[in-house]
């Protein structure tokens, strides 16, 4: 019974950080309308640059969270205009956008073997993190604790901007017609870039909560991509709250049948799942009969979307919708 | 240094078939599949375990391998034919990752320790003793697919899998099998993995899970990327680049911790410029270019008899001889009916077309009016198959068509089209008709190997198509890409392309849109021609009147989903109360 909760809570844990990873990629996907397979190679280079900072020239943790943060927002600067941009100008195709962001995070992962080795490092933790207690028959700790706390954190924090604040709406507003939006004088490049930025940063935390749990090793930003990617589709693509249930779900399907079957093969299981998933309810759990992209724009359902109070708008097209 | 050379050499054919058998996908299908590099690995493993543990030749081996990956990439083909890229890319990564934890913790696969001391392949009896002659074996392997791949993607079947890449609505619409043939593709193309899996494992007689992992497929993407999407010799050079990067720097004078970063780090970088500064990868050709070139080849070939033929009859009536070709084939069918029965459908509630019931009569042009939102797509969508009716039943002749798809009604003759031109942009203006004119029994693959593929039916197709593009007027610019046209040849080509696929029942939605009163009169005198064989049916969506007056000899008039009324033009239009709805009531 203990194990059975133990692996719950592993479980809630890692599907809270799959899920900040999605909300990431789906902040980006729905006003970009890029698929940001990149975001891999941001997590995994800004977990190096916060061991770096933090371990091997000893900085204090708050500064190389900083760091860490800072190298993203240049990570995604650098995504935005020297990959993205030069695409858009030449029309290119979606699938070659994709492509082209997959192939980053193969860039990245080679980079990081370059300059830090191939082999795993584990970032210095601060004491206090070892510190844990019992609750109920579950051992807790510091980062079952912080990823709790930081997620629900950045999940308010993103609700609140993405509904209350200007720039937010600029957000939904270019999100859900670029044209439109622009002619009512916003920016694109500047809402396309900030939201880069802002998905971007979103990863940081995932990041160095990981970094601190586990030793790093070059190759953990695929690892954790695909998951985030599978949870994204398991929630419904296109909707925020979407990203949160479908990490934790991923994150449940991961653990949960440790409790009958040996470990190695709780990936298997995943991937298995995410793929029937996929293939026969494309539009996620919380999704509604239509697809959500295909339907815009590969069908020829050419109709206005009919009004209705049960489809909320963000299943048309990948509109943040909290 | 030989050493060296034999196994660079002994590897490169495999790289050769990979990128080929992944250019069917990403080039010519426009589908991104991240899952080659696990479907290679399963044909490494089958033939490996099959020659090791059950002692069987080579041959049948690698023909199990291969069978077993094209089963396994059934239900991909599926999810490609299915969904959109998005996706595709997480259902081929699920495979891809999904298949490397098999190969990781299954005891039949060795774990991760993998196989070890494969032994050298049988041909035949005949026992391969070298790495010379495994190398041997590889390059026939990759001439045959070479040969292969190439006729099936210059061949009716590949000019499909583009026009899938380009719009697959509008392939649909005329008929053609969109899943079928995205199944097949994949079936095809992962069956090709499997085979250099095959002979991978012959090379390298030892293999592990670590070999088949998503790096082995972003080395495969880069293959492809790098010799050009859509290029046919592309992957040669790609898999020169790729496996001789490696080599060269191991010549280098540097460590190997630091050299195989580094390999990585060039080749996707260079693969990420080719991407964004050369589309076309580095072997990759101007359309255009090429399929001017290709023409001149074929005339060439043809030899002076045809182009004489052709030359003949070269300066046809505009339109006319359109009609003759349906003709001359002896297809015209016995006068069908398109008719409704009680057809609605709802979206949430709310009812877009309730209950309707209308024929569309051949012989004759029909006109769907009404005011906007008046639900006349939907009923062109229902007609046509896009959309299934919640309720009633829709007939063409005699046949219940309600359950149909869009292409299946398409195959029996009744055609759509859309509000935007939708032609397949990046194809020339040729090959927009050429797929039309083309049966789908000879869009299949195996189809490209029968008898009668050979003889030039294809070329027949071809000769058809120019014939059709001289009576639309665009003949000279048959080789220019159709997304280069202006609108109004657009939208001629758009009608071609319809007429070609032989259909005897036109949907056409707002056909005249956005013309000037020169090319609407040339439609107008094209549509009348092709209902004046008295076979043929018309229906048209129109806003506007003075269109449908010109053209329409049967007006139904449609508001807020239901049929109102039905009749001549002149009375329909003339009666007040219609266009008090049409115009607005006044208040």
């Amino acid at each position: 019974m203990d194990l059975l909760l133990t692996l719950v809570k592993t479980g809630l844990v890692m599907g809270l950080l799959y899920g900040l990873f999605a909300y990431g990629l789906s902040l980006i996907l729905s006003v970009n309308k890029v698929f940001h397979v990149a975001q891999g190679a941001t997590f995994v280079l800004s977990a190096y640059v916060f061991y770096t900072l933090g371990t091997v020239l000893e900085w204090p943790l708050l500064l190389a969270v900083v760091g860490a943060v800072v190298a993203a927002a240049l990570i995604a600067c650098a995504m935005q205009f020297l990959v993205y941009k030069p695409l858009a100008r030449r029309d290119a195709d979606p699938i070659v956008v994709m492509v082209a962001s997959l192939l980053v995070v193969a860039f990245a992962a080679y980079v990081i073997e370059l300059l830090w080795g191939a082999s795993v490092v584990s970032a210095l933790v601060p004491e206090w993190f070892g510190w844990s207690t019992t609750i109920g028959g579950i051992r807790l700790d510091v980062y079952d604790l912080s990823v709790l706390v930081m997620s629900l954190a950045l999940f308010g924090v993103m609700h609140w901007f993405l509904t209350r604040t200007h720039a937010g709406l600029e957000f939904r507003a270019v999100g859900d017609n670029p044209e439109r939006a622009q002619a009512l004088a916003i920016d694109l490049d500047r809402v396309y870039l900030r939201s880069m930025i802002l998905g971007s940063i979103l990863v940081v935390p995932a990041a160095v909560l990981l970094a601190l749990k586990a030793p790093i090793h070059p190759s953990m930003g695929f690892d954790l991509l695909l998951k985030a990617v599978i949870a994204l589709t398991i929630g419904g693509m296109g909707r925020m709250s979407g990203a949160m249930i479908g990490g934790l779900l991923v994150g449940l399907t991961e653990t949960l049948p440790l409790y009958w079957l040996p470990t190695e093969w709780g990936e298997f299981i995943v991937y298995i799942v995410a793929f029937f998933f996929v293939l026969f309810r494309p539009t996620g759990l919380v999704g509604t009969k239509r697809k959500p992209r295909s339907a815009a724009s590969s069908s020829e359902h050419t109709d206005p979307a009919p009004p209705s109070s049960t489809e909320p708008a963000g299943t048309a097209t990948p509109t943040p919708v909290p | 240094m030989s050493y060296y050379l034999i196994s660079l050499l002994g590897l490169l054919p495999i790289f050769v078939i990979l990128g080929i058998s992944f250019n069917l996908l990403l080039g010519y299908g426009g589908l991104l599949s991240v899952s080659h590099g696990g479907f290679f690995g399963v044909g490494a493993y089958a033939t490996a375990i099959l020659i090791k543990d059950y002692q069987l030749e080579f041959l049948p081996a690698v023909l199990v391998g291969a069978v077993l990956t094209g089963l396994l990439s059934l239900s991909v083909g599926y999810a490609a034919g299915r969904l959109s890229d998005e996706f595709l890319f997480i259902v081929t990564i699920a495979m891809q990752v999904a298949l490397v934890e098999l190969f990781n913790n299954l005891e039949l696969t060795g774990r991760s320790a993998g196989i070890a001391g494969i032994p050298r392949p049988t041909l035949f009896g005949y026992q391969l003793e070298s790495n010379t002659q495994v190398m041997m074996m590889s390059w026939v392997f990759c001439a045959i697919v070479t040969f292969v791949c190439w006729r099936v993607v210059h061949s009716p079947y590949g000019r499909l899998l583009k026009a899938l890449r380009e719009d697959v609505p509008a392939a649909r619409s005329l008929g053609k099998r969109a899943l079928w043939t995205k199944v097949t593709v994949f079936a095809f193309s992962s069956a090709l993995a499997g085979v250099a899996g095959g002979l991978y494992a012959m090379h390298t007689l030892y293999i592990s899970p670590a070999e088949f992992t998503l790096d082995r497929t972003v080395e495969i993407l880069s293959i492809t990327i790098i010799g050009g999407m859509a290029a046919y010799w592309g992957p040669f050079l790609g898999a020169l680049v790729v496996l001789a990067l490696p080599e060269a720097l191991s010549f280098a004078n540097i460590p190997d911790s630091v050299a195989g970063p580094v390999n990585g780090i060039i080749y996707t970088l260079v693969v990420l410029l080719v991407l964004i500064y050369r589309p076309r990868g580095l072997l990759g050709r101007d359309p255009v270019k090429e399929a001017e070139r290709n023409a001149a080849k074929r005339t060439a070939k043809a030899g002076g008899a045809r182009r004489a033929d052709v030359g003949a009859d070269a300066v046809p009536e505009v339109s006319h001889s359109l009609f003759a070709r349906v003709l001359d084939e002896g297809q015209v069918p016995e006068a069908k009916t398109l008719r409704s029965e009680g057809i609605g459908i709802s979206f949430g509630g709310l009812k877009a077309v309730d209950d309707v019931t209308l024929s569309v009569r051949p012989g004759k042009i029909t006109a769907l009016v009404g005011p906007n939102g008046a639900g006349k797509t939907t009923v062109f969508n229902l007609l046509s198959g896009a959309l299934k009716a919640d309720t009633g039943r829709t007939f063409y002749g005699d046949q219940d068509i309600s359950s149909l798809s869009i292409e299946r009604r398409a195959q029996l003759g009744v055609v759509r089209s859309f509000q935007e031109v939708r032609l397949f942009e990046g194809m020339t203006v040729q090959e927009n008709i050429h797929v039309a004119v083309t049966d789908i029994r000879h869009e299949t693959i195996t189809s490209q190997f029968t008898p009668a593929s050979w003889r030039g039916r294809d070329q027949a197709d071809g000769d058809r198509a120019e014939q059709m593009l001289r009576s639309l007027g665009l003949h000279e610019k048959r080789h220019a890409l159709a997304r280069d046209l202006s609108y109004a040849e657009q939208k001629m080509l758009m009608m071609g392309r319809l007429l070609a696929t032989g259909a005897s029942c036109y949907l056409l939605d707002e056909p005249m849109s956005g013309l000037d009163q020169a090319a609407r009169a040339q439609l107008s005198e094209l549509l009348r021609q092709i209902v004046a064989d008295g076979s043929t049916s018309i229906c048209i969506v129109e806003h506007s009147m003075q269109v449908v007056r010109e053209v329409a000899s049967w007006v139904m008039f449609l508001d807020r989903g239901r049929l109102l009324t039905e009749g001549e033009p002149e009375t329909v239009m003339n009666d007040p109360e219609l266009t008090a709805i049409y115009f607005g009531r006044p208040v």
